[in-house]
């Protein structure tokens, strides 16, 4: 998924390892915990929030810092934005790139919503959401809380209030 | 996460309310709400909902509770309110269960009410929430047998508190206009099996006047009705009417919609048309300029003052017929269509189809016309149905795939070049004169043989030789011609021995099962590593199919395996 170039920078997909690079268009990020990203500008650009950065003229050299994004989640979503760039018309491949890439562990599925939030990547935002949707329908309450590891805290009381609020209005 | 352990604490609440509204159904919403302190939070949020009348009357039966569908659609808009953005709500199953009305209180209300969504109290008891002018979306699919002997305001209703309202489909009701307002910001409608109270639809153009999507599906109480919407850019539209009321079927478009229609699709409802010529097609070429896509069905159609449309991209003509004999017309006014598909139109004598950017070609023609010809020298996909023409003419040398169902060739055949052809399937009853000018001395790679229904099997002797599949890669032999082949068992192929490059073969069982494989010789000439899947019958004994399953590939061990059913 990503390589380390010569000065420790990593590539991760397609495109030149540069800071500078007018030609590929590259952008640096760096992650939370301090690591460095060479991204094209239109793999980038799928971030609104970078993306409007850019287009204000708040990028410099130096790059974009992300204080909300860790590495790993950084690349994952580094890895999206450029299959995503890459072969746009592709239907087939790109829906059988994201099925897989929604295939994690519940909590690095919630980091990405929370990167992808932050970052502002509608497309990431809608695969995700929609996967934990999925994964909610026609679960019984056990099954929801099992499936998210959530231990039930609520008073007989407070259930019983939440039971009737359904009754009245989502049953 | 919150010290008693609740994951979904992490994910901001704007997050987990669209994640509800994603779920949207109102039962997996209950139990959400059940199952998180967040999720429950985050429900008062839900921008979208959906009720099932059906949905809640089995988990009705599985012991849970509820009150009636219209009150807990009005429920749940009041407890959402100004966050509702989508609300669908769907009586159409009824209760899904005849009769289920035991947990009604006698003399509450009238069961049958309950579920006529579209009538203007119910509509009222959501729409005059706080959720009214919140909502953007909104879907009532109603309960056809209370909806059908009733007008109902659901119409007027809506546009009076949804101010805001984007899209809007109603199903299945008897609507009235009386009292519409102007829906500015309506850019999307479906009105499917309705009966309207809008005989021209004046009101409908008058009060949804930004309509860029309009869906008229199965719309009855209409008489001349015109669609005056200068904004509209996808048109559906099919009509089932009475016949009674339709005067003259004039799908009229008039200027103010047409330039800016990019698809247009009218089914009209037989057998009305067969005797009402329509201008359909010369009106359409007059004022929508940039049209990419047409199709028609079920009309007869004149083509006098046909303009040319040099947009048109993709016609479909179904069940038409036709004034343009030999299709000139046809090919002078759309001369730049990629795909066209002539489906049971009939008028034609002679039919010429000439178009030199045509890319795909599905033609489907009766018996009447004596000659066929197709002049495209673009032409990558065709498949052509026709019966038994005397002049033949495929001047197509780029295509790669052919579909052919045909009775027999005429005496004139003229099939220049397929120089191209790789994939080639034909239905005919005589096989050996078709796959004498298909096959040979071409380098077809995927074959598909079929026998049409009522065929009996003496052709294949002749048809089927091993130099047919001496250089094809793939076959696959339909479920008619599989039967025939083996029940023939045509293996004069046992005489030969010609190994030939077959990597995967396809052969459909009939419902009795041999004990010894009964297509052996085709095997025998297959490639090494070639995969052969078998489709046993449906009506095919369990038992048979092991037997066959474990015996057969002994004989053949490099050959991969595989087993479906096919019925």
């Amino acid at each position: 998924m990503a390589a380390t170039t010569a000065d420790g920078s990593k590539v991760v997909g397609g495109g030149e390892k540069s800071n500078v690079d007018e030609e590929s268009k590259m952008i640096t990020l760096f992650s939370s915990d301090g690591e460095r990203f060479e991204v094209t500008q239109e793999a980038a650009a799928m971030s609104q929030t970078i993306h409007h950065m850019m287009e204000d003229g708040c990028v410099d050299d130096e790059g974009v810092h992300l204080p909300n994004v860790g590495s790993s989640i950084l690349a994952m979503v580094i890895e999206y934005c450029n299959r995503h760039v890459a072969s746009p018309d592709e239907k087939e491949d790109i829906r059988s790139f994201d099925a897989g890439f929604v295939n994690v562990e519940h909590h690095t599925l919630f980091d990405i919503i929370r990167a992808a939030n932050y970052l502002d990547v509608k497309e990431l935002m809608d695969l995700c959401c929609q996967t934990v949707a999925d994964s909610i329908k026609s679960k019984s309450v056990e099954e929801i809380r099992e499936l998210f590891g959530i231990v039930n805290d609520f008073t007989p009381e407070e259930e019983a209030e939440i039971r009737k609020e359904n009754q009245w209005a989502f049953e | 996460m919150s010290e008693a352990g609740d994951p979904l604490d992490s994910l901001p609440a704007a997050i987990l309310a669209d994640v509800l509204g994603r779920v949207s159904d109102t039962g997996d919403l209950a139990a959400c709400r059940l199952a998180s302190r967040a999720l429950l939070a985050a429900s008062y949020h839900c921008p979208r909902v959906s009720l099932s009348a059906a949905v809640r009357a089995r988990r009705r039966r599985e012991g849970g509770g509820g009150d009636a569908f219209r009150s807990a659609a009005a429920n749940v808009a009041a407890l959402i309110g100004p966050y509702l953005r989508s609300l669908a709500l769907d009586a159409s199953e009824g209760h899904g269960f005849p009769d289920d009305a035991m947990w009604v209180e006698e003399g509450e209300f009238d069961e049958g009410d309950d579920l006529h969504l579209t009538c203007g109290e119910s509509v009222a008891s959501w729409a005059a929430t706080a959720a009214g002018p919140a909502l953007r979306e909104v879907d009532i699919a109603d309960f056809w047998p209370q909806s059908c002997w009733r007008k109902a305001e659901a119409l007027p209703v809506i546009s009076n508190f949804c101010h805001n309202l984007v899209k809007l489909r109603l199903k299945n009701a008897w609507l009235s206009v009386a009292g519409l307002k102007i829906m500015p910001t309506l850019t999307h409608l479906a009105l499917e099996f309705i009966r309207l109270d809008d005989e021209d639809l004046s009101a409908l153009n008058r009060c949804f006047p930004c309509l860029e999507t309009l869906n008229l599906i199965g719309v009855g109480g209409l008489k001349d009705p015109k669609i005056d919407l200068p904004q509209l850019k996808t048109c559906c539209w099919e009509l089932f009417t009475s016949g009674r009321n339709i005067r003259t079927l004039d799908l009229e478009l008039p200027v103010s919609a047409g330039p800016t229609l990019q698809e247009v699709d009218i089914a009209d409802f037989s057998p009305l048309p067969r005797w009402l010529k329509a201008e359909a097609l010369p009106v359409i070429s007059h004022f929508c300029h940039n049209l990419s896509k047409l199709r028609l069905k079920n009309a007869w159609l004149s083509v006098d003052g046909l303009k040319i449309m040099p947009n048109l991209t993709h016609l479909a003509l179904e069940f038409i017929l036709l004034d343009d004999e030999n299709l000139s017309t046809l090919n002078k006014c759309f001369p730049c269509l990629l795909t066209l598909n002539l489906v049971g139109v009939g008028g034609l004598k002679n039919p010429k189809i000439h178009l030199s950017q045509l890319k795909t070609c599905h033609w489907e023609v009766s018996n009447v016309p004596e000659s066929l010809a197709i002049h495209a020298p673009n032409l990558v996909y065709l498949e052509l149905k026709c019966v038994r023409p005397e002049i033949l003419i495929l001047d197509t040398p780029s295509v790669s795939t052919l579909k052919l169902t045909i009775d027999k060739l005429g005496p004139t055949v003229q099939v220049d070049g397929f120089a191209s052809l790789t994939n080639l399937r034909i239905e005919s009853p005589n096989l050996n004169s078709l796959l004498k000018v298909f096959v040979n001395n071409r380098e077809i790679t995927t074959l598909d043989l079929e026998l049409p229904s009522s065929k009996n099997g003496f052709a294949l002797y002749e048809a089927v030789n091993p130099e047919l599949f001496s250089r094809t890669t793939e076959v696959k032999l339909s479920p008619r011609f599989s039967y025939e082949l083996m029940r023939h068992t045509v293996f004069s192929m046992t005489a030969y021995d010609c190994r030939s490059c077959l990597k995967k073969l396809l052969v459909h069982m009939p419902p009795s099962i041999l004990t010894g494989c009964p297509f052996v010789p085709l095997l025998n000439n297959c490639a090494p590593s070639c995969e052969v899947t078998v489709l046993f019958h449906a009506d095919s004994s369990c038992n048979a199919r092991q037997a066959a399953a474990s015996v057969w590939p002994l004989g053949f061990p490099d050959i991969t395996w595989q087993w479906g059913t096919w019925q």
